[in-house]
């Protein structure tokens, strides 16, 4: 299964950090670590508290009809994430 | 040594949602339990007790958090616990297949300056996915009981009881965990310069931590401890340390509480074989949770539960119509025939008619709620929660608002409870506000009697099903409407766990059905059984004495006794208080194409909803002899059109939410305002679409 590689998204990243890309782009089955968490506030607080985390393993598990919610894979646990919150999570290049 | 006197020993369950901390806490008290309230916020708490070695030992169950930061009233609420009680033991609950996570918490609550034992919970999952702890080592590198449980299967109790014992005898606190040289002399420096009062002093570290991350309610909370120099201090420590390291602090704390936990299970967690615990959860997902097939699937498990629950129910149906039927021939018996007296009356045609009419449905109830459990405790709901989110989201409600709406099928007051799971006040106010379209259980009985009057065999579980599928339709446009309105704003994160499938106990299923069975009994026997009589005394009285009929009669007019006796008992209801009451509302309803019966019978509706069949019954019953729902059903499809009937389903459905709903909305919304905008605005709402689907019906010539 081939997931719409979001060009325009990972351009508009690229200025801060060139190699890394939103946890968006990832096909199922994918695993990348992830390399920043953006957002702020309650928000951010609430993804780092469930555990994602710089240098943790992500692995993309499911996407929706329509490219979110996502459902990814993260030390054992899975979870399911909006658009909105997936675009926060930036990871790193294959590994 | 022991912990000396009598007192008895406090202890607190903390833990991750999802952690199996409920089923846990159940396995230790047993039934010796209660819930209720946190005092000013709406988060349930649940209290209980267990005796071991003659001492009484007494738990909070405390709501389950992520974390102790302050963004949700339940983290607000375990803080607070944790922070202002001191317990002789805090157990921290931890999934043990996520282990990194769990412990998060732990760490916090090691900051605490508590006492705790560390419970591995779920770890037959872990084991089975190929990964083993060492038990022993961890405890000796913690420095506190570590223990292994299978909560739902009710397994180490007796190992839990001693660590707690073992805890609570231990002289001191948890180690202050090492966070690295530079954040752990940043929280001295700052806890130095604490003078927190009472017990408040064993969690200087963790205050100080949260002074230095700059959370403002812990500032507030101990605003009489904490100086202004200590907060300047904390923000001078935090810019400091933001710059060594190039983070913000927010991560940089939790990273390290993070690399704390990590550094701990890389000493006990092996790996043994990478066998994986989920295959089997992931085959059932490739159907259950597959992004095409997904939705389609869910929508026939949801017509499966609802055929279910109508035709399997109607077995034992017919065994509590039967029973009612011999106890209230025996009761009749104990007067002479024909006997007019107001008691006998008030017991046949009141009690035994109004309670039976709502108790008959149990069985409907039970199975239903048999099986949104069985849905809930397999886990399959989280993925239902996941399928929906989209379209949950594109009208303003949340993923998780699916969870209550489908408790609201139930009832809609543990939904509109369960609503606190949702963070976002918007989020919870909107599906606090719809809920009330979710058809609860006890609407069930009015669609069990009406539906079966109405529509022909075949037609009846898709009308059932229509029914149902209206009202979560209208939820969905009345949430749009108010996120665009009176609750237009930013929407709430969406980050959602979604456990392994796991086979439902019999122990959990049996406890959820017995509650719920038993608060629909309890509401028959109460509110039903009261409202009953109040509706038999409204019908009865004031009492006729010249009939019409009667004066037809002596002019000549020919009539069998029974023409006699309905017109007759028509009349009298006609002159009853309520019979009036109906009348006078009459033209209000008219438009919908209700007649004054059916709006004497929705007064009561109010009340209960499933007041209106028994109010139904006790209308015809006073012109029948048996108050059996099958004569009431003919009765019905005799007096009404399929139209009339349909736009009575649509009213039903949506208007006037029930007494205790209207009260609950004014406790969890926190204001009359919310609360009188659900009762008026679904009101009006079924007023204008049972109006407008009577007279567009008539329009083309149905009814």
């Amino acid at each position: 299964m081939t997931f719409k590689f979001d060009l325009q998204y990972v351009m508009t990243d690229s200025s801060k950090s060139p190699s890394l890309q939103s946890l968006l782009s990832l096909a199922p089955g994918e695993r990348r670590r992830i390399g920043e968490v953006r957002g702020q506030g309650s928000i951010r607080q609430r993804l780092l508290d469930m555990g994602l985390l710089p240098k943790q393993f992500i692995r993309m598990e499911r996407v929706a009809l329509g490219g979110a919610p996502v459902w990814v894979e993260l030390n054992g646990s899975h979870l399911a994430l909006r658009r909105e919150e997936a675009e926060m999570i930036l990871v790193g290049e294959e590994v | 040594m022991s912990t000396t006197s009598d007192l008895p020993i406090k202890i607190a369950l903390a833990g991750n949602p999802n952690a199996g901390k409920t089923s846990l806490f159940n396995v230790l008290t047993g039934s010796r339990q209660h819930v209720g309230n946190y005092p000013g916020v709406t988060v349930e708490q649940r209290w209980g007790h267990y005796k071991a070695k003659g001492k009484r030992v007494d738990v909070v169950d405390l709501p389950g958090t992520y974390s102790l930061t302050s963004f949700s009233p339940e983290e607000r609420v375990a803080r607070d616990e944790l922070l202002h009680t001191q317990h002789d033991v805090v157990v921290v609950v931890a999934d043990s297949t996520a282990l990194k996570r769990s412990l998060m918490l732990l760490v916090q609550i090691m900051q605490l300056g508590a006492k705790p034992v560390l419970c591995l919970n779920m770890i037959d999952e872990a084991n089975a996915s190929g990964q083993r702890i060492d038990t022993k080592r961890l405890e000796e590198e913690l420095g506190f009981p570590v223990v292994e449980t299978i909560g739902h299967k009710g397994k180490g109790r007796d190992d839990l009881i001693a660590a707690v014992f073992r805890a609570s005898e231990a002289n001191t606190v948890a180690p202050i965990p090492n966070l690295g040289a530079d954040l752990d002399s940043a929280i001295e420096t700052i806890s130095a310069t604490l003078e927190l009062s009472g017990t408040l002093p064993r969690t200087k570290a963790w205050v100080a931590t949260r002074l230095l991350v700059g959370d403002e309610k812990i500032t507030e909370e101990l605003a009489g401890d904490i100086k202004k120099e200590t907060v300047t201090l904390a923000k001078d420590e935090a810019a400091r340390l933001e710059k060594s390291t190039d983070q913000d602090i927010s991560l940089l704390v939790t990273e390290r509480y993070f690399a704390f936990v990590d550094d701990i299970l890389g000493k006990v967690v092996t790996t043994a074989s990478r066998s994986d615990a989920r295959a089997s959860s992931e085959r059932i997902d490739s159907v259950l949770a597959n992004p095409t097939f997904g939705l389609p699937v869910f929508g026939i498990i949801m017509l499966g539960i609802f055929w279910v629950t109508f035709t399997l129910g109607e077995i034992p149906m017919g065994w509590i119509e039967s029973g009612q039927g011999l106890l209230s021939d025996w009761v009749s018996g104990l007067w002479p025939a024909g006997s007019e007296s107001a008691l006998r009356s008030l017991l046949v045609d009141g009690i035994i008619a109004g309670v039976g009419g709502v108790v008959v449905f149990l069985p409907n109830i039970v199975l239903l709620f048999f099986l949104l459990a069985l849905l809930e405790d397999s886990g399959y709901m989280a993925r239902a929660a996941y399928l929906m989110d989209q379209v949950m989201h594109r009208f303003g409600l949340h993923g998780k608002s699916f969870v209550p709406m489908m408790t609201g099928f139930g009832c809609s007051i543990p939904g509109i409870m369960a609503t606190r799971t949702l963070e976002n006040e918007r989020d919870r106010l909107t599906t606090m506000l719809v809920l009330p379209l979710m058809s609860c259980g006890a609407r069930l009985p009015i669609w069990m009697l009406l539906i079966p009057a109405f529509f022909a065999p075949e037609w009846r579980a898709f009308a059932l099903w229509g029914i149902y599928s209206i009202g979560i339709l209208l939820a969905f446009v009345l949430a749009l409407g108010l996120r665009k309105t009176v609750l237009a704003g930013e929407a709430a994160p969406f980050v959602m766990e979604l456990p392994p499938y796991r086979m439902p106990t019999y122990q959990a299923l049996l406890k959820k059905i017995t509650e719920r069975a038993w608060i629909y009994l309890r509401k028959a026997g109460t509110v039903i059984l009261a409202v009953s009589i109040v509706l038999w005394v409204m019908s009865t009285y004031p009492k006729k004495d010249a009939f019409e009929v009667d004066a037809q009669l002596a002019q000549g007019i020919e009539m069998t006794d029974e023409e006699v006796d309905q017109a007759r008992s028509g009349e009298a209801l006609r002159y009853s208080a309520a019979g009036r009451l109906g009348i006078a509302i009459e033209p209000l309803i008219k438009p919908m194409g209700f007649d004054w019966k059916l709006g004497t019978s929705m007064i009561g509706a109010f009340a209960a909803k499933e007041v209106f069949v028994a109010n139904l019954g006790i209308v015809y019953s006073m012109g029948e002899t048996s108050e059996d729902s099958e004569d009431l059903r003919n009765q019905l499809s005799r007096d009404y059109s399929p139209l009339v009937g349909f736009s009575l389903m649509l009213f039903l459905l949506i208007a006037a939410p029930c007494m205790a709903t209207f009260a609950v909305t004014r406790r969890e919304s926190g204001s009359w305002r919310w609360a009188f905008l659900q009762l008026g605005g679904l009101t009006f709402v079924a007023f204008l679409l049972s109006t407008t689907v009577y007279q567009v019906g008539r329009l083309f010539g149905a009814g």
